[in-house]
């Protein structure tokens, strides 16, 4: 060997060198390809999407265009069309967030052009075409007016608009290409209360006219409605006597009054609940004293009120049938839905066009757009109906068309839960039962096995015979379908809307499998519309059902509500427990019970301790002393940390141990963001470049809060605090200046992830932090926040992110073997698969100082394009991302919803424990029959070639 | 002795007269003609010999025993000529300088069967400490490579997560 060592030395050198090229090759291709893309026949294989457009506000029938479309305008301000034959969306524009996008008025549709009139200050108006949905024309509407810079009732800022909180006083009218802006005014001078209309084109934004209309009728407190071409008001509603119409455009005309007698033919009462009744006619329903009866006055030059009473709950609709004027009165009684309908002259009943149906999704709805074409059968009426629980749907010759669950666009709480198992499967559980089967004295009763098993293997037989033989097999409870699958990718999304309606979702279709309405809730508060799900018992606790709870607050007395069911079947498990207090914080408990249910803890307003269900309380207090909750009041900027250490079995007690107050003048708590509680982390430690170890620093019980600046010197800055919640001990802070949100924040393993908006630089940037314990680790076998004293090491970095961002959310997996991705949702529709590498805060600055499996810092995140998982299907508005770990390591699902939803998966790390689909199973197979095959012959052939030797 | 048997046998041809002289000796008959006394010296010779081929023997074995240690100057060389990075031929040299002298080992006894001898054990001893020091010597080289696992980076995997003491749970307040 000594002689060619020295010539090898040179090749060596050469190979080596080449072999670090490629290795570099490798590393520098792998980041192209970090992210599982798709090719083309695997669009919609995976993942689904459903779009949606929210509550319908304003709706209206297309009957001018060859497709004969409904225009719809929602809350969740966006204009759309939508197939009148199957409710399908044909095309759908969304408008600005918020305030700035609120849909005010939309008409012009039966003259062939669609206007529609949103935002607040200023208000602009939108042309769009039927046909594709495209913007024709677009104008602000901003008008200055300085003689009423006094008025109390309409203020005008500096810049001469109107004061953003005073626009639901505007009322808009849109007819014959005109548009016409409404504005009753208060002066405090009864002489000078007017209305003024201003009109313009529609089109161009060039003002037409202004006049005003003298309206001493109209005070302070008046509430106005308009029913054009008229305005109606009444005074204060405990005071009102009369009610009182003004024409808009006759100039000339005076008022008209109308008392309580004549509408409804006693003195008695005061007028409350003016409502414009939508529809052809000038028609308002008012009631008495908020009895539970209204009535109707029709509106002309001598206005005449109806003696009929109508039920208050009864919702109305003025629609033409035959020329002559019909009304709809819809009500909805023991789950059934009546149309009835009458002349509006007379009050007589028309019952060919009157509808009485029942269905699962229609919950008191109203007519928000009805017509009534005449065809040679004979009137029919196609209704749109909206009802109370978001739920859209066509009804056309009293025969339900279509029902779309618009509820969807707005959920405020997700879980995914895993599928029950099969009928035989569970068989075979229940067979091997051991509860049952254990006998007093501890040992097997063999007998009862026996005679068990035999029973069993004879059902199986039976089973088998009967599918042979061709009989029918026994009615199944659950769908063929919906069981659990090999890897676990099969699950049920349950998704609660802000309408207090629930899913049932399977995951491979989208198919929505049950739905349920819980009555008289609502979110929490106003503003977060929050609702919160727990699952207390998955499915693998067979006999017993999974179960899930939904938390939440009593539409009118704000108490707490706690409903459970199973998320299987969206069957309730019990009644609704609606409880004397309010909610003010709960946590779902790490023990479960006997029976495998995991109690909620709730801490009430008064800081008092209650377990849900009651009978969990012993267990709950079984495991008291570990347990703490805390608690962040955003409008005191406390925040407290509690213990039940105190708890007796019999009570159980919150007791105040720590407390942190951020001053409110300069402070403001943003959000709270905890670590998802199902999460677990593999990997201990990362390894340095001279292999040594930096351990982890993994407090299950860290927080971030995140805190925005308030008032003139602390405006635009962003507080980080990493806050213990046990010891309450703060153990890292971090300030960014001149920046804005939104802030989203995910919160994982030892690393927090967080983007901003920065307004020096003007760009979205994203900053990382991550924690380490140091080179050793205090505590190597559990983690008490109480115990480790030790800070932990901080390191941090800030990348500059090219797109704006919706929504960040990590992925998860069952065992976090898996490297972490964070799903980032960008404004334009797209969702990113940002690998957590790429903003890994040890990127090093100096290259030199490179670690196994880090990149060198680039200040610019790339967008990859093929790392957007959702490729062209664009999904609107996000308002939350929801991950949920497979059965396999490698695979993390995917459920992002906001106004669309969509599903997918991801492998962050690439499915290394699943063969490629594309996996040719056929040729291995052959490869390996012709090995074995050739082998033997081979074998053969050399015996017998060694005999023939054998006998030369 | 039993080795001189052999060696006797192996010589090609000898003058015996040991016998005859021994009976002729009682006789005294004078010495036939061509008769050398110096012949007698055979035996001197053959004893001599003797003891030089044993000595080849010990000689051998030694080389033997001490071929181990020879060869680490050698190995030495190899495995600075290999360098520290990981590629297939460095890999595939320190392999062979690890699994050699553990075959050796383990083939000693079968070695040391041609070798007996006062000095067997001694050799035998040799032998292995020049395999343990080859043994060491790709250790070294191994370790200088970096493929010992004595860094606590590679006991990271087998690192059993923490187990959590307390649950907190909570965030912002719902009312």
């Amino acid at each position: 060997m000594g002689p060619f060592v020295p010539d090898l030395r040179g090749k060596f050198n050469r190979f080596l060198s080449d072999i670090q090229l490629l290795q570099y090759l490798i590393v520098f291709f792998g980041l192209f390809n970090l992210s599982l893309c798709l090719y083309e026949d695997q669009v919609g294989k995976f993942d689904w999407r459903q779009n949606y457009v929210g509550k319908i506000k304003f709706a209206s029938f297309d009957t001018v265009s060859a497709a004969k479309k409904i225009i719809v305008a929602t809350e969740e301000n966006v204009v759309a069309a939508l197939n009148l034959k199957s409710g399908q969306i044909l095309w759908r524009r969304v408008l600005e967030q918020g305030c700035a996008g609120h849909v005010r008025a939309l008409g012009g549709v039966s003259d062939g052009d669609l206007i529609t009139v949103s935002g607040g200050v200023p208000a602009i108006v939108r042309a769009w075409d039927l046909a594709t949905g495209h913007i024709l024309n677009e104008w602000p509407l901003a008008e200055q007016n300085p003689e009423r810079l006094d008025s109390p009732l309409i203020s005008f800022n500096t810049t001469g608009l109107y004061d953003p909180e005073r626009i639901e006083d505007v009322m808009w009218h849109i007819k014959d290409g005109t548009l016409h802006h409404i504005l009753p005014t208060y002066n405090g001078d009864a002489h000078k209360t007017e209305v003024e209309v201003t009109s313009y084109d529609s089109k161009t934004g060039e003002k037409l006219k202004s006049r005003k209309i003298d309206a001493a009728f109209i005070s302070k407190e008046s509430t106005c409605v308009l029913a054009v071409p008229y305005i109606a008001c009444i005074d204060q509603p405990d005071l009102a006597d009369k009610v009182y119409i003004q024409h808009l455009y006759a100039t000339d005309s005076d008022f008209q009054a109308i008392p309580v007698i004549q509408i409804f033919g006693s003195e008695t009462g005061h007028l409350s609940n003016l409502e414009s009744v939508p529809g052809d006619e000038p028609v308002v329903s008012v009631s008495r004293d908020n009895g539970q009866t209204k009535r109707i006055i029709v509106i002309n030059t001598e206005s005449a009120p109806i003696p009929n009473d109508l039920s208050k709950d009864t919702a109305l609709y003025i629609t033409t049938a035959d020329e002559g004027k019909v009304l709809l009165q819809t009500s909805f009684e023991n789950q059934v839905a009546n149309v009835a309908a009458v002349e509006l002259s007379t009050f007589s009943p028309i019952p060919n066009l009157s509808v009485s149906l029942s269905h699962n999704s229609i919950q008191a709805p109203t007519i928000v757009a009805s017509i009534c074409p005449r065809q040679p059968k004979g009137t029919g009426c196609r209704h749109l109906l909206s009802s109370e629980d978001h739920s859209v749907a066509l009804l056309q010759h009293s025969r339900l068309v279509w029902v779309r669950e618009e509820a969807l666009a707005n959920i405020v709480a997700v879980e995914m839960m895993e599928l029950p198992m099969s009928d035989r499967e569970q068989a075979i559980e229940t067979e091997f039962d051991q509860k049952e089967n254990f006998d007093v004295d501890g040992s097997w009763d063999v007998v009862s096995m026996m005679v068990r098993r035999i029973c069993s293997q004879a059902n199986q037989l039976k089973g088998l015979l009967q599918a042979v033989m061709g009989f029918s097999p026994p009615q199944s409870t659950q769908r063929a379908d919906l069981v659990r699958d090999e890897f676990g990718l099969h699950k049920m999304i349950v998704a609660v809307t802000s309408a207090g309606k629930i899913y049932g979702i399977e995951s491979k279709r989208g198919e929505i499998i049950w739905q349920l309405r819980v009555k008289n809730i609502t979110g929490f508060s106003k503003a977060s519309k929050k609702m919160v799900l727990y699952v207390q018992r998955g499915s693998r606790h067979f006999p017993h059902p999974p179960q899930c709870a939904l938390l939440a607050a009593d539409k009118e007395t704000g108490n707490g509500v706690i409903y459970t069911f199973n998320p299987m079947t969206g069957q309730p498990l019990g009644e609704v427990t609606r409880l004397g207090y309010k909610i003010k914080q709960s946590m779902l408990l790490h023990v479960s019970t006997d029976d495998f249910l995991r109690p909620i803890i709730l801490l009430d307003t008064e800081d008092s301790v209650h377990a849900f269900p009651e009978s969990a309380k012993a267990t709950a207090a079984s495991v008291a002393k570990s347990v703490y909750i805390f608690t962040a009041d955003q409008e005191t900027g406390v925040l407290s940390g509690f213990s039940l250490a105190y708890s007796t079995p019999e009570e159980l007690i919150a007791h105040m141990v720590w407390q942190v107050i951020l001053p409110t003048k300069t402070q403001q708590i943003v959000d709270v963001v905890s670590k998802s509680t199902i999460e677990r982390v593999h990997s201990q430690g990362r390894v340095l470049g001279d292999r040594s170890v930096l351990y982890k620093y993994i407090n299950p019980n860290l927080v971030a809060i995140v805190v925005q600046g308030v008032g003139s010197t602390h405006k635009n800055t962003l507080t980080l605090y990493l806050l213990d919640v046990v010891s309450g001990a703060m153990v890292f802070s971090v300030v960014h200046k001149r920046v804005r949100g939104p802030f989203h924040v995910v919160h994982s393993e030892n690393w927090l992830v967080y983007s901003y908006f920065n307004e020096k630089s003007r760009r979205t940037e994203i900053a990382t932090l991550e924690l380490y314990e140091g080179k050793t680790q205090s505590n190597t076998t559990a983690f008490s926040s109480l115990t480790t004293t030790v800070l932990p090491i901080v390191e941090r970095q800030a990348f500059i992110f090219p797109a704006s961002i919706e929504f960040l959310q990590e992925t998860i997996t069952e065992k976090g073997i898996t490297s972490k991705h964070i799903m980032v949702a960008l404004a334009n529709g797209g969702i990113l698969e940002l690998p957590w590498m790429l903003v890994d805060p040890r990127r090093p600055i100096n290259p030199e100082m490179r670690e196994e499996g880090v990149i060198p810092y680039m200040p610019e995140i790339p967008i990859q394009m093929d790392a957007i998982v959702n490729y062209n299907q664009s999904i609107a508005r996000v308002s939350g991302i929801h991950t949920s770990p497979s059965g396999l390591e490698s695979t993390c699902l995917v459920f992002v919803y906001g106004l669309d939803l969509f599903y997918t998966r991801v492998a962050p790390s690439k499915t290394f424990d699943v063969l490629k689909e594309d996996f040719d199973y056929y040729l291995i197979t052959i490869v390996l029959l012709a090995l074995t095959v050739s082998s033997y012959v081979t074998k053969k052939l050399a015996s017998r070639k060694a005999q023939k030797q054998a006998w030369k | 002795m039993a080795t001189s048997k052999p060696n006797t046998r192996k010589l090609k041809w000898s003058l015996d007269f040991a016998h005859k002289n021994k009976q002729e000796k009682s006789v005294d008959v004078a010495a036939p003609p061509g008769y050398n006394p110096s012949v007698a010296l055979a035996h001197n010779t053959e004893a001599l010999r003797e003891s030089d081929s044993n000595h080849l023997i010990i000689k051998k074995s030694w080389d033997l025993a001490l071929g181990p240690l020879k060869q680490v100057p050698m190995n030495l060389f190899i495995m600075y000529m290999a360098g520290n990075s990981i590629s297939i031929f460095p890999i595939m040299m320190v392999g062979m300088l690890i699994i050699r002298p553990v075959k050796a080992l383990f083939t000693l006894q079968q070695t040391f069967k041609v070798i007996e001898g006062t000095h067997a054990f001694g050799q035998k001893f040799v032998f292995f400490l020049g395999q343990l020091v080859n043994i060491a010597l790709a250790l070294y080289k191994c370790q200088s490579m970096g493929l010992l696992p004595t860094h606590a980076s590679d006991w990271l995997a087998f690192v059993e997560p923490q187990t959590r003491v307390e649950y907190g749970g909570g965030g912002i307040i719902y009312v």
